[in-house]
């Protein structure tokens, strides 16, 4: 997110924003009524997808228009903690010009953090996604298993941005326009992505029953922040181990309590983990009891479409003015779960 | 907390240009009791270890938090060793529902513990459930591997090595073991001693208790606590304004040093009404070396 400081300047006793950058607000946004008026309806498993469109807030076509700059993603609807009831719902997003946000579809509570009445835990993205006036995207909704859901209510979170002067819509501010330049040349090769495993993971009802699956990072690198997984059954370990260099992530086998999270308290990794192209990971998962079990695993991050280089300072390097690891890289992930007082 | 290294290389007009190839020897990483002892059985009320942590010769680790998932309720003791003489990295065993957490929330350690082929972390359980206990420790990582070919990234993971040895994470519980409160003695004083050759900088609190209880700590020389109330005073106050647990620890805004040899002293009152009510309080934060203030 754009660091707002820089723009608030001090008059008196009182501090206020400069002109250019008054209308910069939290923003919802809802999907366009496709299908009449929220909630949505997903159909049944095996009834069809429930197509969702986010289009950007169309006003003022002056110079980069009003971009919302999605941060969160958020969802209502059924019950939050039945396992394979009413959320069971895979999601997929594509950009308007076919641009996919996700290598196979999620399991949604491994995407969209939960919110009720209160709007509380809502599952925060990598790295900000920047919705230009008269873009969309597109999101599908497929129920895997169960009844249709009649409750449904998909929304994103962030900040609209409307960066521009009185009613005649004349350029704003031009150091937060420059910025907002920046960003939309840096979501050309840099954006949000969610990597999950080829199929789900499914385990017959058989004690010890081991499964492979594979994540191929096919075109570029990729760098994950976080780790989440749903599983129908509790009862299972899991080993992720790179095989093209045969580097693995641990020592032994963990388990979904002790190591793995959801899309609202993911399994926040202590350091990004960055995936070259052609890296494959195999996740071995082994089934602890008789029971049969569906496991989704999504790992959130961002595709770094970019080539890899040695670079000549390794430390304390700052990336640039607008992105450094101190200012949100790190900081968005450590201050979530408190590890930076 | 890590060692800091670019990811990105930007372009003025905000392209990503290249990423970093030192990256790709940073990785995240989990670290379990050794196989094939990932799931430690500890017997009803018995002892298991001390169990190794280790990491390869591919580079050292930084655990920066804990999860677990256990059947029941139990102690911990974890230690350092380097072939010698192990290091505890507490004055005694503390509740496991102080200091571990789960893959949801896990326990934010106050200071990361540095680990490599030559200094392993071990780890001693011993039941409190009367169950035969199955537990699952993982600390995750942060692990610089050795192949790194950058001398400032040696560099600096040598200097984090030593500094270790003059600071690094440490656990106080109360001495002689938990708070035991009935309603025949309701109330008790207990003391925590501080080590004589090392400060504590206590930074996070956290307890697992039957029943609720209000509480007071004060510094066992000047008797000041640590609990302000108007024109001086202090008394004891509910314990869940002031503790947390493994999850979500209390983290104090600033650490608050206790300088070597002093004493914590905590006065508790039960207030829940059982018939008994034990007390586990862990006291989270660094050592550090009274050497270094010597010098």
């Amino acid at each position: 997110m754009i660091n707002m400081e820089q723009f608030i300047r001090k008059s008196g006793n009182s501090y206020m924003p400069m002109p250019g950058v008054r209308n910069i607000m939290p923003f919802n946004l809802a999907p366009d009524q496709l299908t009449g008026p929220m909630p949505f309806t997903v159909p049944a498993a095996g009834a069809g997808t429930l197509y969702v469109k986010y289009t950007g807030i169309n006003n003022f076509q002056t110079i980069y228009g009003t971009p919302f700059e999605l941060l969160r993603l958020v969802f209502g609807g059924g019950t939050p903690i039945a396992p394979a009831g009413t959320q069971d719902i895979s999601v997929r997003f594509k950009m308007f010009n076919g641009r996919d946000y996700m290598n196979a579809p999620v399991h949604i509570r491994t995407l969209y953090g939960w919110t009720s009445a209160t709007g509380y835990l809502p599952a925060a993205i990598r790295e900000p996604f920047f919705l230009f006036t008269s873009e969309y995207i597109m999101a599908e909704f497929t129920k895997l298993s169960g009844g249709a859901l009649t409750n449904f209510y998909p929304y994103l979170r962030g900040v609209q941005y409307y960066p521009i002067t009185g009613l005649n819509a004349g350029p704003g501010d031009a150091k937060i326009v420059e910025k907002i330049k920046k960003w939309r040349d840096r979501s050309r090769n840099c954006y949000p992505f969610w990597l999950t495993t080829d199929n789900p993971i499914v385990h017959p009802a058989v004690a010890g029953n081991v499964q492979q699956s594979q994540v191929k990072i096919a075109d570029c690198p990729y760098e994950a922040f976080t780790l989440s997984c749903v599983a129908t059954n509790p009862n299972f370990e899991m080993e992720i181990k790179e095989v093209v260099t045969g580097q693995t992530l641990m020592n032994g086998r963990i388990t979904q309590t002790n190591g793995i999270g959801d899309a609202t308290l993911p399994t926040v990794l202590p350091f990004s983990y960055i995936l070259p192209r052609g890296a494959i990971l195999r996740i071995t998962t082994q089934q602890l009891n008789a029971a049969g079990n569906t496991i989704y695993l999504t790992m959130q991050g961002r595709k770094l479409n970019a080539p890899m280089q040695s670079f000549p300072v390794s430390i304390e390097t700052p990336e640039s003015d607008i992105m450094t690891d101190a200012d949100y890289e790190r900081n968005i992930v450590l201050e979530e779960i408190g590890a930076i007082a | 907390m890590s060692i800091k290294t670019a990811t990105l290389k930007c372009s003025p007009s905000g392209l990503v240009t290249a990423v970093n190839n030192l990256r790709l020897k940073q990785i995240p990483y989990w670290l379990m009791t050794d196989s094939p002892n990932n799931r430690v059985l500890v017997p009803a009320f018995g002892q298991n270890g001390p169990i190794s942590m280790s990491v390869s010769r591919d580079g050292p680790a930084e655990v920066v938090n804990f999860s677990v998932e256990n059947d029941g309720a139990a102690q911990v003791l974890f230690e350092i060793d380097d072939g010698s003489n192990p290091l505890a990295l507490m004055n005694a065993p503390v509740h496991i529902g102080t200091i571990l957490g789960t893959g949801i929330q896990p326990y934010i350690l106050p200071n990361a513990i540095n680990v490599d082929e030559l200094r392993k972390l071990r780890v001693t359980l011993t039941d409190l459930s009367g169950v035969d206990n199955n537990i699952r420790i993982v600390g995750q990582c942060y692990r610089p591997m050795v192949a790194v070919p950058d001398p400032k990234m040696v560099k600096a993971r040598v200097r984090k090595s030593n500094k270790q040895y003059l600071m690094g994470l440490y656990f106080y519980t109360t001495c002689g073991g938990p708070i035991s409160l009935t309603p025949a003695a309701p109330s008790a004083e207990v003391s925590i001693d501080i080590d004589n050759m090392r400060h504590f900088k206590l930074m996070q609190m956290s307890r697992v208790a039957d029943g609720s209880f209000n509480i007071d700590i004060l510094n066992g020389q000047t008797g000041e606590s640590l609990l302000d109330a108007p024109s001086g005073q202090h008394y004891e106050i509910p314990d869940n304004l002031i503790w947390g647990d493994a999850h979500y620890p209390f983290k104090f805004q600033r650490g608050r040093l206790f300088q070597r040899d002093q004493k914590i002293v905590v006065r508790v009152t039960d207030t829940s009404g059982l018939p008994s009510n034990k007390i586990y309080l862990t006291f989270a934060g660094q050592f550090i070396t009274s050497n270094m203030w010597e010098a």
